[in-house]
């Protein structure tokens, strides 16, 4: 029914991952059984963790979401003339290395931190510790409230401006329109949104291990990774599996309610503002500036102590290698995930045209599995068998190019899937009747049409190899002779650690970030303009 | 064994010798045995503090190479427990000849693992304190301690117990006993002075914790960025300081309980193709000259007696050593920390 040609690049890329998920897992098992320590601690500290693990991602959604509203509301209040920048800055601070985040968080909020000088400044003796569970609220909030923001935006803007006409003519309070009018729109995007953030927060790895302040502050991925440290294989087993439980479970929940989530939001350009009061306006102001300042402050922290700590003598070689490895590995992680995800799409389509629906799921479903298993039990399986290479930095790096390459899959496969679908059934009968089809296929049609998505979609997998941190944290301690791989991450997790001058080595992942996601965004305008 | 890396703060990065070193490393380092193919190489596996570019491992490294007619193969990794772990992964197959770098708490795990043979090496004479054992030759050791800077605090605590009842609310930075070896010396040291009260003990403590850190870098520079009071290290850590910047300010709290020691030890793996030559290696180490490097590297006391630069004799000298016998480490070890992370997340 579906010649085997068109099946068979997506039965390779399915196949390969397969096989390199079940490589790692299965040697994780067999190491488990062969070092003998076959002790699992379900004991009060596992709750511990759980409980923890649930109750800060928890929080972090919650905060996230309730500060994501409220900015919301408030930037369909008033105009400004940076407006549009700061949310597209909004959409890319979710996509920031979460050392970075770290770093400009310790900036801002440490003991030495920003905050602290101006509070100082004042007279006002500040003695917060940013280790705990506030650290690690703050950042997740860092991370995901933008993100959150800029999406409930524009749910609101899509507000028809005839009901915000009628809304003030019938003299409704700003509660009641968002209530009757505002409220009902956002519900809809609500539970996606807080999953999402919810999810990430709760496999947080490199945020809480830098910002826990100890033991009773941890994640369940965290937790893996100790237990890997000490050699507790089959804890660490029972940790994933744990972690997959909860994760399964969420998804099963959301799946149950997210059936009405078909949200088509056709932003309309509208300039009707409700009327604001003084009063109004006046807090309007002051929310806003919290806001941006909450935002801003930690990104432009990283830029200005990057700029002041600059001096010539601090561009090292280490440094320069760290630079030249997070490039090498994130070049060649985000070709394995390209390749991948092209190769599940193009047999995925077809798939889709032929209309055998349930192969087209189960494909995809292979393509988004890491989603389910933590990096750090992937890295640690490819960790045992290869032990003996572990220093090796051709083979490190191949390694890592491998884990990223796959831990990016997901993301990629949810930006090209539904394009990737929509051009070849475009294009079906025409191709079918020039007899155009395999590579010059893909040449002529998704190459030319889908260009810009191809770029957006390796600049998104190279950023999110090059902020990674998670396989180093394993690798970056092995050595000969006393040289070992080193990434811009592990680099600066080791600054951090001494207390160096981390400042130009942020600097340097953030302008790469920043980099990236300017061509991220130039593409996805220019996608949007050609579409 | 950390202390190395006190230098990363308190001296400046050299950039051609770091250029010199990375340039090499660059090009996979395959073909050096085809190179030096006519030389025996020795492959010594060791934590990675001991050849970073402020351990003792280079000088070490070099020393002995100039009288073996030999090379050196330096593997690090991590620290003593990854070190323990690796050998048992590799079993059989291993290629190390000598490990560098496990410590008296790791011994019975290390018998266990089987993976060591006698070093047939004969007690020194001059042997600093009395330690020896017939597989694992001691080469430095030290003192775990809370150091403080004199001119914040004038009256120090005197005992374990005093610092952890707290009065004066002094605010204290330790490292994670899962991840960092002074932390696994405190963890011992409080089971030792406070038995089956450390529980309690770890709760009072809790109360008065900065953060706990996952290594002895980030606990320390949070110290001298001046975030606590005190701060978990060695006896020896005031020593960096009166060398490298003739700072007489930070000193280590004496407690009358006395101390938890560490020693550090070698030994000859089991599957060595070169006895012989690895003994040759364990008994450099024993020499003068590596002693010194250990001594000024690591921060650690030689085990031999030798001279020692004058900063070495001006710090408060530890009075009383507590250490546990091996096998009640190897039997208590995990659940003492199961305990000590009930306790603290309580």
């Amino acid at each position: 029914m579906v010649p085997i040609k068109t099946l068979l690049p997506g039965m390779f890329a399915a196949t390969t991952i397969l096989l390199i998920i079940g490589v790692a897992l299965s040697s994780l098992l067999i190491f488990a059984w062969h070092t003998g320590n076959i002790a699992i601690y379900f004991d009060a500290y596992l709750w511990h963790t759980l409980q923890i693990t649930c109750l800060q991602a928890a929080l972090s959604t919650l905060l996230s979401i309730l500060a994501a509203i409220v900015m919301a509301k408030v930037l369909t209040l008033v105009d400004f003339r940076a407006k549009s920048l700061l949310l597209k800055i909004m959409s890319l601070t979710f996509f920031l290395p979460s050392l970075i985040v770290v770093t400009g968080i310790i900036a801002i909020y440490g003991q030495h931190g920003w905050l602290a000088k101006i509070c100082h400044w004042f007279g006002l003796d500040l003695h917060i510790s940013i280790y705990g569970l506030q650290g690690i609220l703050l950042a997740h909030i860092f991370l995901n409230f933008p993100y959150a923001c800029q999406l409930f935006y524009h749910t609101l803007m899509a507000v028809p401006s005839e009901q915000k006409k009628l809304a003030s003519q019938l003299n409704f309070s700003h509660y009641i329109f968002f209530k009757i009018v505002e409220w009902p729109r956002l519900k809809r995007q609500l539970l996606p949104t807080a999953l999402l953030i919810f999810m990430l927060c709760f496999s947080s790895f490199a945020i809480v291990l830098a910002l826990g302040g100890g033991p009773k502050y941890t994640t369940i991925e965290v937790a893996i990774y100790q237990a890997i440290r000490d050699f507790e294989l089959l804890q660490a087993i029972v940790l994933a599996g744990l972690q997959l439980i909860c994760l399964f479970l969420l998804l099963v929940f959301s799946n149950k309610f997210n059936k009405n989530s078909g949200l088509n939001i056709s932003s309309v350009p509208d300039d009707y503002k409700l009327p604001l009061s003084i009063l109004g306006y006046v807090v309007t102001i002051f929310i806003l500036t919290i806001g941006v300042l909450f935002i801003l402050a930690p990104i432009v922290a990283i830029i200005v102590d990057g700029i002041y700590a600059f001096r010539w003598s601090l561009l090292t070689v280490p440094l320069g290698l760290a630079i030249l490895y997070s490039l090498i590995i994130a070049l060649g992680s985000a070709i394995v995930t390209l390749l991948l995800s092209l190769l599940l799409l193009w047999t995925n389509s077809r798939l889709l045209l032929k209309n055998c629906l349930r192969s087209s799921r189960n494909l995809m479903i292979v393509g988004n599995l890491v989603l389910m298993i933590p990096s750090m039990v992937l890295a640690s399986g490819f960790f045992l068998i290869f032990f003996p290479y572990a220093e090796d930095p051709l083979f490190v790096s191949l390694l890592m190019i491998i884990c990223n390459g796959l831990t990016a899959l997901p993301f990629i496969l949810r930006v090209l899937e539904i394009p990737m679908y929509d051009i070849t059934r475009q294009y079906s009968h025409l191709a079918q009747l020039l007899k155009i089809s395999g590579w010059r296929h893909f040449s002529i049609i998704e190459y030319r049409a889908l260009k810009p998505l191809l770029v957006i979609s390796f600049s998104f997998a190279f950023l999110l190899s090059l902020g990674d941190f998670g396989v180093i944290a394993l690798f970056g301690e092995q050595s000969i002779n006393g040289y070992s791989v080193t990434t811009l991450p592990y680099y600066l997790y080791e600054q951090i650690a001494h207390y160096q001058s981390g400042a130009v080595t942020a600097l340097t992942l953030l302008l790469l970030s920043i980099a990236l996601m300017i061509i991220i965004d130039r593409n996805r305008t220019h996608y949007d303009h050609t579409k | 064994m950390f202390f190395y890396r006190i230098h990363l703060i308190l001296s400046k990065l050299s950039i051609i010798s770091t250029f010199f070193r990375y340039s090499l490393f660059i090009f996979p380092l395959l073909f050096t045995s085809a190179v030096f193919g006519q030389q025996p190489t020795l492959t010594v596996y060791s934590y990675s503090s001991f050849m970073s570019e402020w351990g003792p491992g280079e000088e070490i490294k070099k020393g002995f190479e100039a009288e073996c007619d030999c090379q050196l193969k330096v593997v690090s990794t991590g620290d003593g427990v990854t070190i323990l772990n690796r050998l048992r992964l590799e079993g059989a197959k291993t290629k190390a000849d000598v490990i560098v770098g496990l410590d008296n708490n790791l011994l019975a795990q290390a018998l266990q693992a089987d993976i060591v043979v006698p070093h047939e090496i004969s007690k020194p004479e001059n042997l600093n304190i009395d330690w020896w054992d017939e597989n694992f030759m001691p080469y430095d050791y030290g003192y775990f301690a809370f150091i403080y800077n004199q001119e914040k605090i004038t009256t120090p605590p005197t005992s374990l117990h005093e610092l952890i009842d707290n009065r004066p609310n002094w605010k204290i930075i330790y490292q994670d006993p899962r991840t960092s070896t002074p932390g696994l010396g405190l963890l011992f040291w409080v089971q030792k002075v406070y038995g089956d009260d450390a529980p309690k003990a770890w709760q009072k403590l809790a109360e008065h914790t900065v953060t706990v850190t996952k290594g002895w870098s980030e606990a320390y520079s949070l110290f001298l960025k001046d975030e606590a009071d005190f701060v978990l290290s060695y006896s020896t850590s005031p020593v960096v300081h009166i060398l490298n910047d003739h700072d007489y300010r930070y000193a280590a709290a004496i407690f009358t309980e006395g101390h938890y020691r560490q020693v550090e030890v070698a030994a000859i793996v089991k599957q060595s193709q070169q006895k012989a030559l690895a003994a040759k290696f364990l008994r450099y180490l024993l020499t003068e000259r590596a002693q010194r490097e250990f001594a000024e590297k690591n921060v650690m006391y030689p085990i031999i007696h030798i001279p020692l630069s004058k900063p070495f004799y001006e710090i408060k000298p530890v009075t009383k050593a507590l250490e546990f016998e091996p096998q009640q480490i190897e039997q208590n070890q995990k659940a003492w920390i199961r305990a000590w992370q009930l306790a603290v997340s309580q």
